[in-house]
């Protein structure tokens, strides 16, 4: 069907235009800035605040982007495909970060060299966890500034853990780094889409 | 060599374009509408880059030989005028691509 198989390329195109606000920067830099300040603070109560972003998603999107941008909805198919895999990219990083932290803390099921390799290198490790979600978002979704931050994620913790310097910063500046790009695209983004009436002209307009 | 009987009959799937979507606008439209569940105004405006004015006669017209269907929805309490694709439509594109495709090939063999 024509539709199905021919358009792909334009189906492509319509999809990742609806993330040219940067609006899942800014909630991606506002996690990890929350993630960063509870390295930072020592407060886990900031891992909690840090996830809130999240729940801004959908409002912002209905109060920027539609009004400018329009209203779609995809096939459904694909939709039900980008939330399952949206779910299994959230699943397979927190249970990576699960696993990581299980050999790292309990004794016994590593040897102790290891286990302290894993210590010595946290943030490295750390990075290489945060990159690959980065990674695998960047493959699922085609949004391509998503393997920049994975690099950058990898870069940043990398240098912290081999410079001993305090992780968090280094989260902090990531952090502050998508976010800033995030705000970036989404000034752009307002300028060259202003606000537009969402229905059909009227027949006197 | 060819007679001019033979050359029209190679190329007689000109004829057969379906000139509802000829026009580049409305073959944009339909392209775009063929790809997504349904979309509204603004989106259509935004990616087909055409005016405000043009668009609404495109789609009209579209409407009218009943490849797309226009309906008022409430989105999450919000009245929005959304496009769908009619099957006619989905036909008609898929047509519209054989016998493109035809033509080219008899222009280039």
């Amino acid at each position: 069907m024509a539709g199905k198989d021919g358009f792909s390329k334009l189906e492509r195109k319509a999809y990742l235009s609806y993330h040219q606000d940067g609006l899942i920067d800014i909630i991606i830099g506002l996690c990890t800035v929350g993630f960063a300040t509870n390295m930072l603070a020592d407060n886990a109560a900031f891992t909690v605040l840090g996830w809130l972003p999240v729940l801004f998603f959908a409002p912002l999107k209905n109060k920027i982007t539609v009004p400018r941008f329009g209203y779609v909805r995809f096939d459904s198919t694909r939709q039900g495909t980008v939330r399952k895999t949206n779910m299994m990219l959230l699943f397979s990083g927190v249970l990576l970060m699960g696993v990581v932290m299980f050999f790292l803390f309990l004794p016994g099921f590593m040897p102790s060299s290891a286990t302290e390799w894993l210590k010595a290198n946290f943030m490295l490790v750390f990075g290489l966890i945060a990159g690959s979600v980065y990674a695998m978002a960047a493959s699922v979704t085609g949004i391509k500034r998503l393997y920049a931050y994975a690099g950058l994620a990898v870069l940043l913790l990398g240098i912290a853990n081999f410079v001993n310097f305090h992780g968090g910063w280094m989260v902090l500046a990531l952090g502050g780094l998508v976010l800033a790009n995030g705000i970036a695209l989404l000034v752009r983004f307002m300028r060259k889409y202003p606000l537009e009436k969402g229905d059909l002209p009227d027949e006197n307009e | 060599m060819k007679t001019n009987d033979g050359e029209n009959k190679d190329l007689s799937a000109i004829n057969e374009l379906d000139r509802a979507i000829h026009a580049p606008a409305r073959l944009m439209i339909l392209a775009y509408l063929s790809v997504v569940d349904s979309a509204d105004f603004t989106f259509l405006l935004r990616q087909t880059e055409l005016t405000r004015g043009n668009l609404s006669t495109h789609l009209k017209k579209l409407e009218e030989v009943g490849y797309i269907r226009v309906e008022k929805e409430f989105v999450e309490r919000v009245p929005r005028t959304l496009i769908r694709l009619e099957d006619a439509g989905r036909q008609a594109i898929e047509t519209y691509r054989e016998n493109m495709r035809q033509v080219i090939d008899e222009l280039l063999t």
